[in-house]
C-alpha cells in the first residue's frame, strides 16, 4: 500500500503541507491546488504562453485537453462537432490568456473559457445535446444473472436522457457540481452567476432529476431496488 | 434518503466515471497548431518604416492566393482520387507472420489481406486481432468504435477490456460482433456467422448502429450460428471452444474480468454460458451457483457508506478547504456470503482503510457455490 503524501492545500492563497497521516490521498484532478502537475509549472506555462512562446502554448494544451475533452463531453454529449469544440476551446485560450491575471486558479478560468465556448457553440448551431434516444439494446429477464457492464450503459444512456431535459443553466450547473466536483464558488465564477443561484439551479436540477427518473424504467428500477435496500435494512444477509 | 436520492447518488456516481469519447488528439493539435500561427501571422504587427500599408496589402493578398491555390490543388487531388478507393496493404509472400502489422498504417477503407499464414494486426491498448489464411478484411471504421468488415476468411480478436462500448466490432455483411473486453472468433461461411466467444462479453446484432447494436448477447464460454442480418440460426455442437484449430494458435490471454455474474469462466465451466435473444426466454439459472448482482450491488453500496464514515471520522476536517477522493473498492466474496478480499485503488490512509475493514467484517450475502467479485467506485468529500 501506497505511503499517504503529503498534500498541498490552497486556503485562499496560503499554503499549508498538511501532515500525512491525517490526510487521505486526494487523486484525478480534484485537488484543490491542481492545476495539472504542479501549480509552479502551470504558472510558469502560462507566463510563457502570455510571452507568445508556442511551444509553451502546446504543452498546456497537452496538459489540459483531457479535462476539456471531459467537460465539452458531459455538456454537448455524443456530437458530431466534439474535436472542433475542443479545438475552439483552445483557440479561445490562445486568444484570451493575456487577459488571465491569475486572480482565479487557472483551471477555473479554463473551464469558463470552455463552459463559454459551449454555449456559444450551442447556440451558433441551434442545437441541444443530442443524447440518442436509442431503445432497449438487450434483452432481461430477471432469472438470469443482469449484465452489469450493459445495465450500466443503459442506466447512463437514460441519465443522459433526463438530464437533457433540464434547462441549459440547471444542467451546467449540475455538471459543474456533481460530475467535475466543483465548489459552487468555483461554478459561480465559471457561469457568471452568484453563489446563492448555483445552488437554487442545483437544488432544482437535483428535484427534476428526480422526478424524471420515474420516466425512465431503468432509473426506476434502480430507485425501486434502493429503497428496498434502505426498506430492508439487511438485503440479502441471511 | 429516499430511492430517488439514492439511485441519483449512483447514477451520478456512474457518470462520473464514464471515460470521454476517444479523440484524435495528434490531428486536433496539428490543427490547432496550425491556426495559432496563422493567427499569429496575421496578427504579428510589420517592422516600423520598414513596409506601408500597400505592401501590407499586397502580402495579405498574396498570402490569401498562395491559400486559395493550395486549397485547390488538394480538392483536385481529392477528386482525382475516388472516394472510397481502399488502400491495398499487400501482404509479401516473404513476409513472417509473426510480424503484427501497426494500427498506424490503417485508414478507415484499408484492405487487409493475408496469405498462406494468418496476419496479425495491433491497435495498442485497444485490440489485438488476426486475420485467418487467405483472408480479406477492411477497416470499417476508427475512433471510438473500431469496426472492422470481415469479406472472406475469419477473424480472431483478444480485446482489452474497455468501460466504452463497443471499442471493437466485426462485422460480416449486416452482422456485427460488438465486444466489451473479450476474447471471440469469428467465422462466416456461405450465408452463416459462427460466432465462438471463450472469454468475456459479445453482442450480436445487425451491423449499422455502433455503440447501439441490438441484438443477442453471448457470455463465454459459449458459441452461436447467426444468419448475415443477426439472426440466431442455431448451436454449433461441433464447435468446442475450448480448443483451436490449426493456424489459430492461441492469442495471450487478457485481464480477467472481475465483476461476479459475468466473469471470463474457463471454458471446463458450462455456468456461463448464457445466451438471452430478444424477445426468447433464457435458460435459468440456479440461484445457488451463482450471487445475483443485485446483492453484490447493496454489499458495494454498505462498503461505499462505511467508507464514507471512515473518511469523515479520520480526514482532519480543515476551514473553508474541501477535501475530494476518488477510489476504486473491489471485494471478493466466498461462497459462504461472507467477505473474503477487500482492496482500494488507489488506496487510503492507513487509518481510513483499518476503519473500513473493521466495519465490513460482519457484512454478509446469500451463499453461493462459486462466490464472487465486484467493484465500486467511490467518490468522498470531505
Amino acid at each position: 500500500m501506497a505511503d499517504p503524501e503529503h498534500v498541498v492545500i490552497d486556503q485562499g492563497g496560503a499554503r499549508e503541507v498538511a501532515e500525512p497521516s491525517s490526510i487521505t490521498r486526494v487523486v484525478s484532478g480534484r485537488r484543490l491546488d491542481d492545476d495539472g502537475g504542479g501549480t509552479e509549472d502551470v504558472e510558469v506555462l502560462v507566463a510563457r504562453c502570455q510571452a507568445g512562446d508556442k511551444e509553451a502554448f502546446r504543452q498546456l494544451f497537452r496538459s489540459r485537453r483531457t479535462e476539456v475533452a471531459r467537460l465539452v463531453h458531459r455538456m454537448l454529449g455524443r456530437s458530431s462537432d466534439f474535436d472542433d469544440v475542443i479545438q475552439e476551446v483552445f483557440l479561445q485560450v490562445h486568444r484570451s490568456i493575456r487577459e488571465f491575471r491569475g486572480q482565479s486558479r487557472f483551471t477555473t478560468w479554463l473551464y469558463r473559457v470552455t463552459v463559454n465556448v459551449v454555449l456559444m457553440h450551442r447556440r451558433s448551431a441551434k442545437s441541444r445535446p443530442v443524447f440518442v434516444d436509442s431503445p432497449q439494446t438487450y434483452a432481461t429477464d430477471e432469472r438470469s444473472p443482469p449484465d452489469e457492464l450493459v445495465a450500466r450503459q443503459a442506466r447512463l444512456e437514460a441519465f443522459a436522457r433526463i438530464l437533457d431535459q433540464l434547462s441549459e443553466k440547471k444542467r451546467d450547473v449540475f455538471i459543474l457540481h456533481e460530475l467535475e466536483g466543483l465548489a459552487p464558488a468555483e461554478i459561480s465564477t465559471i457561469v457568471g452567476a452568484p453563489v446563492l443561484t448555483v445552488r437554487t439551479r442545483l437544488f432544482y436540477a437535483r428535484r427534476e432529476l428526480m422526478r424524471a427518473m420515474r420516466d425512465e424504467p431503468t432509473l426506476a428500477a434502480l430507485a425501486d431496488e434502493l429503497s428496498d435496500v434502505v426498506a430492508d435494512g439487511k438485503d440479502g444477509i441471511p | 434518503m429516499s430511492g430517488e436520492e439514492r439511485a441519483l447518488q449512483r447514477i451520478t456516481r456512474e457518470a462520473r466515471f464514464e471515460a470521454e469519447p476517444d479523440c484524435d488528439w495528434e490531428a486536433i493539435e496539428e490543427r490547432l497548431m496550425a491556426e495559432v500561427s496563422s493567427s499569429d501571422a496575421l496578427s504579428s504587427p510589420l517592422p516600423k518604416g520598414h513596409l506601408g500599408r500597400p505592401w501590407t496589402a499586397i502580402m495579405l493578398a498574396a498570402a490569401g492566393f498562395c491559400l486559395m491555390a493550395t486549397g485547390a490543388w488538394v480538392l483536385r487531388e481529392s477528386w482525382l482520387m475516388p472516394s472510397g478507393l481502399a488502400q491495398a496493404v499487400a501482404v509479401p509472400s516473404d513476409a513472417p507472420p509473426s510480424a503484427a502489422l501497426d494500427s498506424d498504417q490503417l485508414v478507415v477503407g484499408t484492405l487487409i489481406t493475408s496469405g498462406a499464414e494468418p496476419r496479425e494486426i495491433h491497435h495498442p491498448g485497444r485490440a489485438h486481432w488476426r486475420l485467418g489464411p487467405q483472408g480479406r478484411a477492411r477497416i470499417g471504421a476508427l475512433g471510438p468504435y473500431l469496426t472492422v468488415v470481415l469479406e472472406s476468411g475469419w477473424i480472431e480478436a483478444e480485446v482489452v477490456p474497455s468501460p466504452r462500448p463497443e471499442s471493437f466490432a466485426v462485422e460480416v455483411g449486416r452482422t456485427r460482433v460488438a465486444v466489451k473486453g473479450t476474447r471471440f472468433r469469428v467465422e462466416p461461411s456461405l450465408d452463416q456467422v459462427k460466432v465462438s466467444v471463450s472469454r468475456g462479453i459479445v453482442v450480436v446484432g445487425e451491423a449499422g448502429h455502433p455503440g447501439m447494436t441490438q441484438g443477442v448477447v453471448l457470455r463465454s464460454p459459449t458459441h452461436r450460428v447467426f444468419d448475415r442480418t443477426g439472426q440466431v440460426i442455431s448451436d454449433d455442437p461441433t464447435v468446442d471452444t475450448a480448443s483451436t484449430s490449426s493456424g489459430s494458435s492461441a492469442l495471450p490471454q487478457a485481464q480477467k474480468l472481475g465483476a461476479a455474474g459475468q466473469s471470463g469462466a474457463s471454458s471446463s465451466e458450462g455456468a456461463g454460458n448464457s445466451v438471452v435473444p430478444l424477445g426468447t426466454t433464457p435458460e435459468a439459472h440456479p440461484l445457488h451457483e451463482l450471487v445475483s448482482a443485485r446483492e453484490l450491488a447493496a454489499l458495494g453500496d454498505r462498503i461505499s457508506a462505511h467508507l464514507q464514515e471512515c473518511f469523515r471520522a479520520h480526514t482532519v476536517e480543515l476551514e473553508k478547504v474541501r477535501v475530494n477522493a476518488e477510489s476504486t473498492a473491489s471485494f471478493e466474496v466466498a461462497p459462504s456470503g461472507a467477505l473474503a478480499r477487500l482492496s482500494f485503488v488507489p488506496p487510503f490512509a492507513p487509518p481510513v482503510e483499518t476503519c473500513v475493514r473493521a466495519a465490513v467484517q460482519s457484512e454478509k450475502i446469500s451463499a453461493s457455490t462459486r462466490g464472487g467479485s465486484g467493484s465500486v467506485d467511490v467518490w468522498l468529500r470531505r
